[in-house]
């Protein structure tokens, strides 16, 4: 028993991790490597498995879909993660003040991040229902023309970049906020005393002194967005069409509707990197800022 | 096993002079105290099924669960359920115009020649020769009997006769000309002048009715897609042309829940959708009072090549992993019995018995109209409402790619060239 | 500033300044006015659909497939009556809550030693193993697991989804974790070593009380995560096991008409998930930036 303890503690630097050790092994790195095994066969789920070599990547790089679908990854996160940034920095400047109900006001912008996503998507769905929905309504009494909204093939990502930006600006805004709050309100005043105007604090104090959170939240909303799966399967499943069917909503309809294991998991190989590879690169930007 | 040890028992009962409790004989209560699940489409049919099942289980003494879902999410979970060889699951609807070649290919249907042999696990009325040939046929195999149908369905026209009169249209448009001016004088702000499914992959089984009667097909002598035809781009143009100018707002979004929602609030004067949804029609809860009162039903209108519509029919079949396949069994006997049949025909649903459509109370209750389009239908009608191919969800989602190019307005000929050759490619992977 | 030096106050000048000063005073009300305007506008917008839900779920069906939207209505509550009755919620919840209690279970029995040990001996390798692990898509894992599971007959099990789930709530415990434990300071832990105590007794007995408050953030966020995911259990549960994520997608697709039923139920599955971020609304951006930012 003693020797057992001592054991333990002489070699608490591998024991203490090893479950989480074993667990990412066996759940993650594992099926990281069968993919890439999967990725050599021709495998219809009920069928029979064939070794094709790296036939399933020619086919990818050939496969228009699969470039659309890169396309339309990045499309939906480069709009959807600017436009977050700007109107979270909005919200933040907003909300870095004090006023009566500021407590309830930052619970309230908590909600949209946390709630289910497939209930969110679902009530989103409704409200963008081209006959019936709500939002045609509000376009109505503005004087503006109805919208199809995701019913239209050019306007499903931008009605699905609408949803996650409702969804995921106030996160940016309260990362954010807690930057601001840890610039030193001194700046403020010294600026103030050389007569600087709000807008040049905020330019020359503020975003300087957020300028690492920024980045930071950029990284996380990129990597989010780049997989985004939720709202788009449950809204559009990628249509109309494959108007809105990113890299990940393909991965999953070949593995899971057309039931091609291989070429699925090909295509996760494809998306694995795009994800890590874009996450990479914003840690270096971040490393120079 | 216990089949064995039950012939076992019997033997011994019958040399001990028992004869009385001989096994050949039907005996409802067999498997009284199994439970089985059978997952439904949310779908007429089951709509007419879930209130009787209490019937079932008090003649049985089988628990039955129905899992029901909506069609698109059925599909996929099926699928799922079905390749993972879970035994949790019994048996479920399929249409074998859809999934039969994917599902036979892969062993996940359980043949019932064996069960149909056996008098003591077959009720002596079930009667299979008197299914439509049609219907039944399309459950026969090489391997043997996979199921038995529970209906027959083919798409009707569904127009408001009260909106045509204001119009000055008299009857149903009998050519696809016909149909474009009746929907160009039917059309108004408020009120879409036709409308049918564009949501891509769930249109396909509509548009295949188009298809027919422009005089194209689904592949040629040589296998390979026939798409890109000329009759095919006339058939599509036609399509995009009528649905929109005339059709609903969003198209490209329509299922078969929103083109018969919209009928039922009146936002729509005709639709071409299934037969099977006349109840819809003529539910309070559900429609109008306007529309229930002035709906008519119509063939599919001819177009170059006459009125070739599509033949559907669904079944039900028994899970290759079940481990109930007996109790399943019964159940499927006493869902398509003929007096099953009989009801779910009343209850508007196509039933496939020949038996069920004498019925004086149906001829005498049912639109004149619905049986006779109906009937027409199904003596003009295709079974391959769907390409003949394995990989049936790939192909339809490729095909459904071009109908919402056509919906949006791009160039159709090159959108279905672009099918035909995605699924060309895609039967040669399968193959 | 409006302190002169000069004795000579001239009317004129005062009465200049007191203009200025009233006018600012009318500006700075007119920004506060337009302050406020906006920090109601965004917060109805953020609260819209919530709204929406509620009053979809209460209306009648005829009220929800108006064309004009009805505003003003007596509530009922045959949707929830309906959504509750007909399709088995309770059990789609029970569901849930075994998922997410247990793999928020396991999650901190393998997850609590491994932040601690990233902490204390400064594993710095394994951390950013466990974040590359919350940057890849789930769906990269998926393929082979539902072949694994597939093979091994354990799709639509407790099993299988719990350790899926896993995967969720884990790298959350050990992030948010670490930060804790190198806040514990060293000297307790040398304290009770000197006393005799193992290290593992001292993790146990005095590492992990002093980390109650984050210990139960953890949890309670590992269990959210578990709760929201649909993607894992879209693939793999089954009959037995499909959580409320799951069961609302499929008894309720866009294409139903039973919108009162659809919102019944997104208030149903979000209900839950609101009343936990309640209790620790502080902890959630530390949660969702992975502990990038302190909350």
């Amino acid at each position: 028993m003693k020797s057992a303890s001592a054991f333990v503690d002489r070699y608490a630097f591998y024991i203490f991790p090893l479950p989480a050790v074993l667990a990412i092994l066996v759940l993650i790195v594992a099926p990281v490597l069968a993919n890439f095994v999967l990725s050599l066969y021709d495998f219809f789920v009920g069928g029979r498995a064939a070794f094709i070599g790296i036939e399933n990547y020619q086919r990818a790089l050939a496969d228009t879909r699969f470039w659309g679908g890169v396309q339309r990854t990045l499309y939906f996160t480069f709009t959807a993660v600017p436009l977050q940034l700007l109107i979270g920095i909005g919200i933040a400047v907003l909300f870095n003040r004090d006023f009566p109900g500021k407590g309830l006001a930052r619970t309230v912008i908590l909600l949209p991040m946390v709630a289910t996503p497939v209930a969110i998507a679902l009530i989103w769905a409704l409200m963008f229902n081209p006959s019936l929905g709500v939002l045609n309504h509000f376009l109505e009494s503005l004087g503006l023309p109805r919208s199809l909204w995701v019913a239209q093939s050019n306007l499903a990502i931008p009605s699905l970049v609408l949803v996650d930006t409702w969804q995921w600006s106030p996160m940016i805004a309260l990362i954010l906020l807690a930057a601001m709050q840890s610039v030193p309100a001194e700046h403020y005043e010294a600026a103030r005393i050389d007569g600087a105007s709000g807008w040049q604090s905020f330019w020359h104090i503020t975003i300087p002194g957020i300028r690492s959170a920024i980045v930071v939240a950029l990284i996380l909303r990129a990597v989010d967005a780049l997989k985004t799966f939720d709202i788009i399967y449950v809204i559009t499943e990628g249509g109309p069409g494959t108007a809105s069917e990113t890299l990940n909503v393909f991965a999953f309809k070949t593995g899971f509707q057309f039931f091609h294991a291989g070429y699925a998991a090909t295509l996760l190989i494809f998306l694995m990197f795009l994800v890590l590879g874009i996450a990479v690169l914003l840690n270096v930007v971040r490393r120079r800022v | 096993m216990i089949r064995r040890s039950l012939r076992i028992l019997v033997f011994s009962a019958l040399l001990l002079g028992f004869a009385a409790a001989s096994a050949q004989e039907f005996d409802w209560r067999r498997f009284e105290g199994t439970d089985i699940r059978f997952m439904m489409n949310r779908h007429p049919f089951t709509n007419w099924l879930e209130p009787m099942v209490p019937e079932f289980e008090a003649l049985t003494g089988i628990n039955v669960t129905l899992e029901v879902l909506p069609e698109d999410q059925f599909r996929q979970v099926r699928l799922l359920e079905v390749s993972s060889a879970a035994p949790t699951l019994d048996g479920y609807m399929v249409m074998p115009g859809q999934v039969g070649a994917q599902y036979l290919g892969a062993g996940w249907l359980r043949f019932v020649d064996d069960f149909v042999a056996d008098p003591s696990l077959t009720h002596p009325d079930l009667d299979i020769d008197d299914f439509f040939g049609g219907a039944i046929g399309t459950f026969e195999s090489p391997d043997g009997l996979f199921g038995l149908p529970l209906q027959i369905e083919s798409s009707l026209l569904f127009y408001r006769e009260d909106l045509f009169e204001e119009a000055g249209l008299s009857g149903p448009p009998e050519t696809m000309d016909e149909l474009m001016e009746y929907a160009a004088a039917l059309h108004s702000d408020q009120v879409a002048g036709f409308a049918m499914r564009g949501r891509g992959a769930a249109a396909t089984s509509q548009t295949v009715n188009l298809l027919y009667s422009f005089g194209g097909r689904w592949m040629d002598e040589d296998g390979n897609s026939a798409l890109a035809s000329e009759e095919s781009i006339e058939a599509h143009e036609f399509y995009a042309e009528l649905m929109r100018n005339y059709g609903p707002p969003g198209p490209a979004n329509l299922h078969w829940a929103e083109v018969t929602s919209l009928y039922a609030q009146g936002q729509a004067a005709m639709i071409f959708d299934a037969n099977v949804f006349r109840p819809i029609m003529e539910d309070p809860a559900q429609a109008l009072d306007v529309v229930r009162e002035n709906t008519r039903y119509a063939p599919l209108p001819a177009g170059p090549a006459g009125s070739v519509p599509g033949v559907l029919v669904w079944g039900l079949s028994i899970n290759h992993a079940s481990q109930n396949p007996e109790a399943s069994w019964y159940f499927i006997q006493w869902a398509l019995s003929k007096e099953s049949q009989e009801s779910l025909l009343l209850f508007g649903v196509p039933a496939a018995r020949a038996s069920a459509w004498e019925n004086e109370e149906f001829q005498a209750t049912a639109p004149e109209d619905w049986i006779e389009a109906s009937q027409f239908s199904f003596e003009v009608g295709q079974p391959d409402w769907n390409p003949p191919v394995v990989p049936v969800a790939e192909v339809r989602d490729a095909y459904g790619q071009a109908l919402i190019a056509a919906l949006e307005g791009r160039d159709i000929a090159a959108a279905l060239s672009q099918a035909a050759q995605a699924v060309d490619a895609i039967v040669a992977r399968t193959r | 500033m409006t302190r002169s030096t000069a004795p000579t106050n001239d009317v004129a000048f005062r009465q200049a300044a007191a203009q200025a000063r009233a006018r600012a005073r009318r500006l700075t009300l007119l920004k506060n006015v337009g302050i406020f305007l906006l920090i109601v506008a965004v917060l109805a917008i953020m609260l819209f659909p919530f709204y929406w839900m509620v009053l979809t779920s209460l209306r009648s069906q005829v009220d929800n497939v108006s064309r004009v939207p009805v505003w003003f209505f007596t509530p009922t509550w045959e949707n929830y009556r309906n959504v509750i009755a007909r399709n088995n919620f309770f059990d789609f919840t029970w569901n849930s809550f075994v998922i997410a209690g247990l793999s928020t279970g396991i999650g901190l029995v393998l997850g609590l030693p491994a932040a601690y040990s990233i902490a204390r001996f400064k594993q710095e390798g394994l951390a950013v193993a466990i974040l590359v692990a919350r940057l890849t898509p789930y769906i990269t894992y998926l393929v082979p697991w539902y072949l694994a599971f597939r093979a091994l007959g354990l799709i639509d099990t407790y099993l299988a989804l719990t350790l899926t789930h896993l995967i969720v709530g884990m790298p959350l415990i050990v992030w948010i974790m670490i930060s804790f434990f190198e806040n514990v300071p060293l000297d307790l832990e040398e304290a009770a070593f000197v006393d005799g105590a193992t290290r593992i007794g001292a993790f146990m007995r005095v590492i992990l009380p002093l980390s109650t408050p984050g210990i139960v953030a953890a949890s309670i966020l590992a269990f959210i995560f578990s709760w929201n995911q649909f993607l894992f259990s879209l693939v793999l549960s089954g009959p037995n096991t499909r959580p409320v994520p799951v069961a609302v997608f499929n008894f309720i697709s866009y294409g139903q008409i039973d919108f009162g039923g659809l919102g019944a139920a997104a208030v149903l599955i979000t209900l839950p998930v609101i009343i936990l971020t309640l209790i620790i609304q502080r902890w959630i951006v530390t949660g969702l930036t992975m502990g990038a930012v302190k909350g």
